[in-house]
């Protein structure tokens, strides 16, 4: 492997890793003082544990395309994950669970709505700096043509 | 450019705090809220059984509940015998609230209209709704049927073929016996048992009443004596009606044949 190549990247991947880490970690935090949930909800562990090992995919893939376009492609597939996943494991905001005879119904859809507007924000986010990444490089392009031509009449 | 995406972070953030505050607080809070159904107490009064069932609401946790509506419904094969609900506004944090289910049925309607009760022991469902909104954000229901078995008060009725037996020259006495198991545990058949004589043309030959006292899971055999003038003008064959006129409900007739 390349040397250069080899020093860019190794930062990226140990930090994806740390930041894979700290998420495992708040994840088993939150996970304990979710627990009674399970007695209510016994899919609420599974589900959440789907979501933080894809929200690891990303984190992952995100650190190693940092400084790329790539990078804020993908903040935009998580945010669209993030918001169709949610829908999908609140049921769209009606949970109903029968534990024994008996049958429950929770309404979440307030959840819901702050989950699908915390997504919205990210896409937005995401797209907002999609733009920012193209008009920087196309700036940047610019000065880098314009340099010599600029010289060359410094110099008639 | 920078102030937008810097600004939409911060939005993102602040959001995931207050979401993930709110998560928790409810989730704990929600543990810590306790519904407890006390033991129903029955009370036979006038033609009218009041079945009172306290439910016992401790709400331990960090936010209020609101809207609380419990709703108890009894139905039987053929649709609902009774429903109440029970409405609380507001039972704040930290509140221990005993609101009070009352069921009142009233025995001879419900008897009349649906008299196989009175004969037939049944399984009844008793459907039991609990709703209430929760930090004045999330609506949550509980329901769920139970099976109640109903004890026939008239169980297993019968009633006999009826005696002839002279009483003096113009008179003769007929007895019938009656006897039935009271197997509803609330209701008492206290009262009166009327037995109308009638000949074949449907004419009133005679009547006859008996008290009873029969206490719930308990069993009843009783003669009833009529007094009937010449009784070879309603012999060979006629009805035998037989009416109770109990404290708790009014029914009749039974109406039986003989000869």
């Amino acid at each position: 492997m390349d040397k250069s190549l080899f020093r860019v990247l190794l930062p990226r991947v140990l930090k994806a890793i740390l930041k894979s880490t700290i998420v495992v970690i708040l994840f088993l935090v939150f996970s304990q003082l979710l627990a009674p949930l399970d007695q209510i909800y016994p899919q609420a562990t599974s589900l959440i544990q789907t979501y933080v090992m894809i929200l690891v995919v990303f984190i992952v893939l995100g650190e190693l395309a940092k400084g790329t376009i790539f990078q804020y492609g993908l903040n935009m597939g998580r945010a669209f994950f993030f918001i169709g996943y949610t829908i999908y494991a609140l049921n769209s905001g009606i949970i109903t669970e029968t534990m024994q005879s008996v049958t429950f119904t929770v309404n979440l859809e307030i959840f819901l709505m702050m989950m699908i507007l915390i997504g919205t924000l990210d896409f937005a986010k995401s797209l907002v700096q999609i733009i920012n990444h193209m008009a920087t490089k196309a700036e940047t392009e610019h000065v880098i043509v314009s340099a010599p031509e600029q010289e060359e009449v410094m110099v008639k | 450019m920078q102030q937008a995406i810097r600004a939409l972070g911060w939005a993102t953030k602040l959001l995931w705090i207050v979401l993930m505050v709110l998560i928790i607080t409810i989730a704990y809070s929600a543990t810590q809220i306790n519904i407890a159904f006390g033991q129903p107490t029955a009370t036979a009064t006038q033609q009218t059984l009041t079945i009172s069932m306290p439910v016992n609401i401790r709400n331990s946790g960090l936010y209020d509940i609101s809207q609380l509506n419990i709703t108890t419904r009894i139905t039987d094969q053929n649709g609902t015998l009774v429903e109440n609900s029970t409405l609380t506004q507001v039972i704040p944090k930290g509140a221990n609230t005993i609101a009070m289910q009352t069921l009142t049925i009233n025995i001879t309607k419900i008897l009349t209209e649906q008299s196989n009760l009175l004969f037939n022991d049944t399984t009844l469902t008793e459907f039991q709704y609990v709703a209430f909104d929760y930090a004045n954000a999330i609506p949550l229901n509980a329901h769920g049927n139970y099976s109640l078995l109903w004890g026939a008060p008239l169980s297993n009725l019968a009633i006999g073929n009826p005696l002839y037996q002279s009483y003096n020259s113009t008179y003769s006495t007929i007895t019938v016996q009656i006897s039935f198991e009271n197997h509803n545990q609330y209701i008492p058949v206290t009262g009166t048992v009327l037995v109308e004589i009638y000949n074949l043309h449907g004419t009133l030959k005679g009547t006859g009443t008996a008290d009873i006292d029969v206490q719930p899971n308990t069993s009843c055999s009783t003669q009833v004596n009529v007094l009937v003038g010449n009784f070879r003008a309603i012999l060979p064959r006629g009805t035998i009606h037989v009416f109770f006129e109990t404290s708790m409900f009014n029914y009749g007739p039974v109406v039986i044949t003989f000869g």
